[in-house]
């Protein structure tokens, strides 16, 4: 190889990691190279203790360092709603809004059969049992905008109704802020077909 | 609309080509491999978003390259603009529009309309029913990009289905209360799909039947109905269509869980061509149906016309030595002075004659002015 065995070893390690291809590996493999051991000693410690330090909530599912996570621990949240999301990511978005005052069900993905995922895999056994204590009274239904997110959506909103619960589904349309104009003709068909009364 | 500049780089045999067609006819002639088609396919790329010979996109990359790059400047009656394709190994097409990039590769979808005849093209009524599909999905999808998302989505529903069929069928799964799911999916944006198909064919068929008896003269009643893959299929309203397609779909379960695939649906439905009410697939002449072909591809065109009130770019690949003397004359006859063309032949003295327009000759991935 061309690459000292240690350095080939990491740029391996980086390859591994998503979004990163064998020349960005390179590139931030020699990055590493040139910093000093001090710095790259408190990256590594960074990598692991973030990994041992945290765990999902055993509430929401989120990634917490304390279970209850925050949210779920929190008195000032509203506990009797839940807005269901994919993944961890998801959540932080709807956090970022600072606007909903609810708490989190984090399912770990969304149905589809040709990824090996059923509603198995993800967690709505969990999301029932919550469901079950009787606290809930309004489930929000936030999965993606595509076909995996929406029958994930409709497998959960069969399974909550009977239960007396009411299931909403977060609308998809405009952007705020921008011109009506520069909306591709998709979106603006879905805004339209979203419509609420004035 | 026309295009007033064309370039191509890395594309299939052209290393680096610029060119301002004429704002009629250009006619392309050479020898056979020596970039014709190619030139059209590109037209064709820049309009639909894909190759018409289904080609992957490191085929239409030049041979030792791993990109292209296709740009045309784009008149149309309002408005005039840049658009560019292009592709990359390993980050896929890409699409911009006056330089700006765009999210989504169909959104360049609607902004320059093309219909191609070509050998192919002619064999619509010849061959398989995914022929006629495609016909009507490459229709839609120009003069409608809401059409065009619908379809990737059905698509994607339709592997995600077929996938849990197989599923339960070889028991890795009897999870059969997820089908619903994916059944109201599979109908709402199937339907959505059959109602938008069967208004065009509503728009198409007395186009195409008016080519037919002038170019038959007279002698000959071309009728085009949609056929769906299921009973009923709405006559009327979409949510007609919806409710026969999910009778039908339920009706099929057995069957489809022994196929292991959704045998019912816009992807299983055909386009039906009858002449002088016979079916012209099977009692028709090879003439015959050429002609009823050619009808389509007319109105297709006009049908263009009247939905972005524009003359579509027509590409005219090999048809001259497909079609004999007085279809070759209905044809030029027909689409002659309504806007640009670009027509390939072999031979230079096969330019329409008294037409306004270029002649080039293409030789090795060069066009070179006449």
């Amino acid at each position: 190889m061309y690459y000292p065995e240690p350095v080939g070893r990491l740029i391996g390690e980086l390859t591994k990691l998503p979004g990163i291809g064998p020349r960005s590996a390179q590139r931030l493999a020699f990055y590493i190279l040139e910093q000093p051991v001090t710095a790259i000693e408190q990256l590594a410690r960074s990598i692991v203790e973030a990994r041992q330090k945290t765990r999902y909530c055993s509430t929401c599912w989120n990634i917490t360092a304390a279970d209850p996570c925050p949210i779920c621990a929190s008195s000032y949240r509203d506990h009797s709603t839940v807005c269901v999301v994919q993944d961890p990511r998801d959540l932080i978005a709807m956090e970022k809004t600072r606007e909903y005052k609810g708490v989190y069900h984090v399912l770990g993905g969304a149905i589809s059969p040709m990824d090996g995922i059923g509603p198995d895999d993800i967690r709505l056994k969990e999301l029932l049992a919550r469901l079950q204590q009787g606290e809930i009274k309004e489930l929000i239904l936030a999965t993606d905008p595509n076909v995996e997110g929406e029958a994930t959506a409709m497998y959960i909103a069969k399974l909550v109704k009977p239960l007396g619960i009411k299931v909403t589904r977060i609308a998809h349309g405009l952007p705020v802020g921008g011109d009506l104009d520069y909306v591709d003709e998709v979106t603006l068909i879905k805004a339209l077909e979203g419509r609420r009364e004035m | 609309m026309h295009l007033s500049r064309l370039c191509l780089q890395n594309y299939r045999n052209y290393a680096r080509e610029g060119f301002t067609p004429h704002r009629e006819i250009n006619y392309l002639y050479g020898e056979n491999a020596q970039g014709k088609t190619n030139l059209l396919e590109a037209i064709f790329l820049l309009g639909t978003g894909k190759s018409p010979r289904n080609a992957r996109d490191q085929e239409m990359t030049r041979w030792g390259e791993n990109w292209f790059r296709v740009d045309a400047e784009v008149r149309r009656r309002d408005c005039a603009f840049r658009m560019e394709i292009s592709y990359r190994a390993g980050t896929g097409k890409v699409v911009s529009i006056n330089g700006q990039k765009k999210e989504r590769l169909f959104d360049l979808l609607g902004r320059l309309n093309v219909v191609l005849f070509s050998t192919e093209e002619l064999q619509l009524v010849k061959g398989g029913p995914s022929q006629r599909r495609r016909f009507l999905n490459l229709q839609l999808s120009q003069t409608n990009p809401r059409y065009y998302y619908d379809l990737q989505q059905y698509r994607r529903v339709l592997q995600q289905r077929n996938m849990l069929l197989k599923d339960i069928r070889s028991g890795r799964t009897y999870r059969r209360d997820e089908l619903p799911v994916w059944d109201r999916q599979l109908v709402k944006i199937g339907a959505g799909l059959v109602w938008k198909r069967r208004e065009i064919v509503a728009k198409i068929a007395p186009l195409a039947r008016g080519f037919h008896r002038k170019i038959s003269g007279g002698r000959e009643i071309l009728t085009v109905e949609y056929k769906p893959s299921f009973p009923g299929g709405g006559e009327g309203k979409v949510q007609e269509i919806e409710a026969d397609f999910s009778r039908a779909l339920l009706a099929a379960r057995e069957d489809e869980l022994q196929r292991r695939m959704t045998v019912i649906g816009p992807h299983r439905d055909d386009l039906l061509i009858f002449l002088n009410g016979k079916d012209g697939r099977v009692y028709g002449s090879q003439g015959q149906q050429k002609t009823a072909a050619l009808s389509l591809k007319l109105a297709e065109t006009e049908y263009m016309v009247e939905e972005v009130g524009e003359y579509p770019i027509l590409l005219l690949d090999d048809i001259m030595s497909e079609l004999d003397g007085e279809r070759k004359q209905f044809v030029l006859k027909t689409v002659q002075e309504r806007g640009q063309i670009f027509i390939t032949g072999t031979e230079e003295k096969d330019m329409p004659p008294g037409a306004a327009g270029i002649c080039y000759r293409v030789n090795q991935g060069l066009i070179i002015k006449v």
